[in-house]
């Protein structure tokens, strides 16, 4: 039985950037997320809070399907990306990747130079010279790093610092141009000055993209959101703005996990 | 210029082709052997003796002289292995004579192993004049798998958590006391499944054997040390000389199912060693 | 078994004499270990030695004719280079595309069956090859190509392929498998076909491993006796023309492996055949020196 559609509470008409219809994923026998139908909003910053194991990363990593190279992993259900099916409404999967950019949770930067990393994706793409320039100039801009690197375009990518990594791999990811960005734990693995860049960058974005972040960190939640997805046990508990998550409206479960209690769910 | 997906979609199609051939090769060679293998292996065959060359019965003494050869080869290098792995684990204190005993030990496992025949031909044969005998060809298997050995056992030894050693040291023991009670029991495994690997490549060589301990037919088992034996390899190299007559070349296979099997129960234990005697360490 | 005192006092008083030639028992062992590799090399050394410095023996030549006097070491050169060519161009890229394929599939057990074969077929006897030689794949050749014997080039070529195939595609997927699944991952999301992914961050990752199986895998095809001295048709002569792949020659295992048991000690002949063993054994510690450098190195940083 496919459950009622979850709106947002608290929020009025917005073009949905990814909706999920009846979405379960698999890990063998395990089922990671139950039946989800809901409907993220266009634009700004939706952050995924919710205890480990609740079904976060892989609701996330299920929407570009970045799990499916993972053996074991089975989904059902269906995912739309501004309205065309993830499955087969994209000419390949790649094309869905590009659309939907990913930012993990560590740093990953590739063995080349901080140009070639931003150039990655679009390596294997026709574009001249000035076109390159340009794009590894705008995307580190657009990253908040072109300052820090703009003289050492050539050093390798990884005498960078961790947190200058991180951002470095959003540039990467903002140079395939992508309209939503999956952020999964951005800041968990940098220092916390760092980690403030990053918000700031990340608030910074939301104008231009849907962004769509995995975190554990409910202040950071309080900060940057400006709706927020509970879930527990790969169920969502509540969908809505953040004024309302952390309003005294909310259900109490999400009350209790936001206000940062021990959550028994 | 091909358009990405095209690249892609012909990519695929390689791995996929280069998976088949390999998998074609893989499903050939198991099957050739077995297939024809089975034709010929028989519990009379294992137990009787050749004749006719070979073309005819079975192989006794082949099987016999095989083994001889390992056991003694594995009494021989023992010793050597353990003490150089014991040195190179416990007494080494300068990082770059370890290394140089490294590189030398190494070097051993990269020489073909047609020269380890040469070199004994040389040796013991010409200049210490000890004729053809299967003692010589036990000690040529034996300093080729030496780095086998020595490599698996150097390797449960550094695999000891330190805290192992001071803490023996602390309650009082002395050094030799220490390896004794403490070294040689939690690296045991390391020895065995080392030791039965070499054993396992040692039953199927032939080159270095050939000349100095082997004689292809008319052996029976040795009354001293200064006998050849014949062996499984050996046995199949002369037969397969004689390829055109078919019962000599369904007793080649024959004797290759047995010499794989062989090989395979010493694999097999190796890595049966492995599991069962590796200490359980909770850190 | 000694009884171990705890007590540091009591401790001085007891002796294990025993035990005292441990040390100088690990010290013998390692210092014998060592010197092996030195007497090997060095008998090789005085035994080549009459031939090294022989003048009239026309080393370089392509003439191998003891009786003549005439003791040409270039055809057994050049079978055993254009054979370990022939092995390496067939096994290295359909070993590698194999190993692509099992390092990316999903399914556990397809890796299971294929890494455990590999390791059984890993094990098999050289001599054994060599009778898959004689009783397949010369036949097949000569049948193939209408030839009098199917011992020639192609065929030791395409037997040493399968012989180093496996160690190609194990040791190639390790290497493979063992790039992080985050540059994958990375890779993937920023929209890269699954050929780019493996062309511009998985194969550069791992190329140094690869490279060293590959030096592996020639280390032993090099110093292959058995097989190829069934196969080869052991005919001391260059091919000709020089590139005929369908003619029989020699290698210089091939050569040890007929004559060694011929020749008389201390002769001539046998000298020479001690230097030839001699330039194997130098090709040989290079390739798995190399080998072993490759491996010790660390893949992520190159």
């Amino acid at each position: 039985m496919p459950k009622p559609e979850l709106k947002l509470v608290g929020v009025e008409t917005q073009t949905s950037a990814v909706s999920l219809k009846g979405f379960q994923a698999w890990f063998g026998e395990t089922c990671v997320v139950q039946d989800m139908t809901l409907e993220l909003p266009a634009n700004g910053v939706t952050c995924i809070v919710g205890p480990s194991g609740s079904g976060k990363s892989t609701l996330l990593r299920g929407l570009n399907r970045i799990n499916e190279d993972i053996s074991g992993y089975a989904m059902k259900g269906q995912v739309l990306i501004q309205d065309s099916c993830a499955k087969d409404g994209f000419k390949d999967i790649t094309e869905l990747r590009a659309k939907v950019g990913m930012v993990f949770q560590r740093p990953c930067v590739f063995p080349c130079s901080i140009k070639d990393n931003v150039l990655f994706g679009v390596k294997n793409k026709r574009l001249s010279k000035l076109e390159r320039a340009a794009l590894v100039e705008e995307s580190l801009k657009s990253a908040a790093l072109w300052k820090e690197v703009a003289h050492r375009l050539d050093s390798p990518a990884s005498t960078l610092s961790l947190g200058q990594q991180q951002r470095l791999c959003i540039a990467r990811t903002l140079a395939v141009k992508p309209d939503i960005l999956l952020l999964d734990e951005p800041t968990a693995s940098v220092d916390p000055t760092s980690a403030r860049a990053l918000e700031t960058l990340i608030k910074n974005l939301k104008d231009d993209y849907t962004i769509i972040m995995v975190t554990h960190d409910i202040r950071q939640t309080r900060r940057i959101a400006d709706n927020v997805l509970f879930l527990c046990d790969g169920q969502v508990i509540e969908m809505g703005s953040t004024d309302h998550m952390f309003s005294k409206t909310a259900k109490p479960k999400t009350k209790t996990y936001l206000s940062e209690e021990f959550c028994d769910c | 210029m091909l358009s990405r997906t095209v690249k892609n979609t012909l990519f695929a199609s390689a791995l996929r082709i280069a998976l088949f051939i390999s998998l074609a090769i893989l499903i050939f060679l198991i099957g050739a052997i077995l297939l024809e293998g089975f034709k010929a292996l028989s519990p009379s065959f294992i137990v009787s003796e050749a004749r006719d060359f070979g073309a005819a019965g079975g192989i006794r003494y082949q099987l016999l002289g095989s083994l001889i050869l390992i056991i003694v080869a594995a009494v021989l290098v023992v010793p050597f292995a353990l003490g150089t792995a014991l040195y190179r684990s416990e007494y080494v204190t300068s990082e770059k004579l370890g290394r140089c005993i490294d590189l030398t030990i190494f070097s051993l496992n990269g020489i073909p192993s047609i020269t380890y025949g040469l070199f004994g031909l040389i040796v013991f044969v010409n200049i210490l004049g000890m004729g053809v005998s299967w003692l010589i060809g036990s000690i040529l298997l034996a300093i080729m798998i030496l780095p086998t050995v020595t490599v698996s056992t150097h390797q449960a030894m550094r695999a000891i958590p330190n805290i192992y050693r001071e803490s023996a040291l602390a309650l009082g023991l002395t050094r030799a006391e220490m390896v004794r009670k403490v070294i040689l029991p939690q690296s045991l495994h390391g020895l065995v499944t080392g030791l039965l690997i070499g054993l396992a490549r040692a039953i199927g060589e032939t080159a270095p054997i050939m000349f100095v301990a082997t004689a292809f037919s008319g052996v029976t088992w040795p009354q001293s040390i200064y006998e050849p034996v014949s062996t499984l390899p050996t046995h199949i190299l002369a037969l397969a000389q004689q390829a055109t007559n078919p019962d000599a070349l369904r007793n080649a296979w024959g004797a290759s199912l047995s010499l794989i099997i062989i090989v395979m129960i010493l694999s097999g234990l190796a890595f049966i060693a492995r599991r069962k005697l590796e200490p359980q360490r909770s850190m | 078994m000694n009884q171990i005192s705890l007590n540091p006092r009591l401790r001085t008083d007891i002796t294990f004499p025993k035990w005292n030639g441990l040390k100088s028992y690990a010290v013998g062992s390692a210092l014998f270990s060592s010197t092996i590799i030195m007497l090997i090399l060095g008998t090789l050394l005085i035994q080549s030695h009459p031939a090294l410095f022989a003048n009239d023996l026309n080393l370089l030549s392509e003439v191998w004719d003891p009786a003549g006097g005439q003791y040409g070491i270039i055809p057994m050169i050049f079978g055993t280079l254009i054979i370990m060519s022939i092995a390496m161009i067939i096994a290295l890229p359909l070993g590698v595309l194999s190993a692509i394929y099992i390092a990316e599939t999903r399914s556990d057990r397809l890796k299971h069956i294929l890494k455990s074969s590999l390791e059984v077929l890993a094990g098999i006897p050289s001599i054994v090859y060599g009778l898959i030689g004689v009783a397949y794949l010369s036949i097949w050749v000569a049948e193939g190509f209408e030839l009098q014997t199917g011992r020639v080039i192609l065929t030791a070529g395409l037997l040493l392929a399968l012989m180093i195939l496996p160690t190609i595609m194990t040791l190639s997927e390790d290497a493979i498998s063992s790039v992080p699944r985050a540059y994958r991952e990375n890779a993937a999301s920023l929209g890269l076909y699954h050929y780019e992914i493996i062309k511009d961050i998985v194969l550069p990752a791992a190329k140094a491993d690869i490279a060293g199986a590959a030096l592996l895998a020639l280390g032993r095809a090099l110093g292959e006796t058995m097989a190829v001295m069934l196969v080869i048709g052991s005919l001391d002569r260059l091919p000709s023309p020089l590139f005929n792949v369908l003619a029989s020659s020699q290698t210089i295992t091939s050569k040890l492996g007929r004559e060694i048991a011929e020749s008389a000690f201390g002769s001539t002949h046998f000298s020479v055949l001690v230097l030839m063993s001699l330039i194997l054994v130098a090709f040989t510690l290079i390739l798995t020196i190399a080998a072993q450098k490759l491996f010790t190195k660390d893949p992520h940083n190159a």
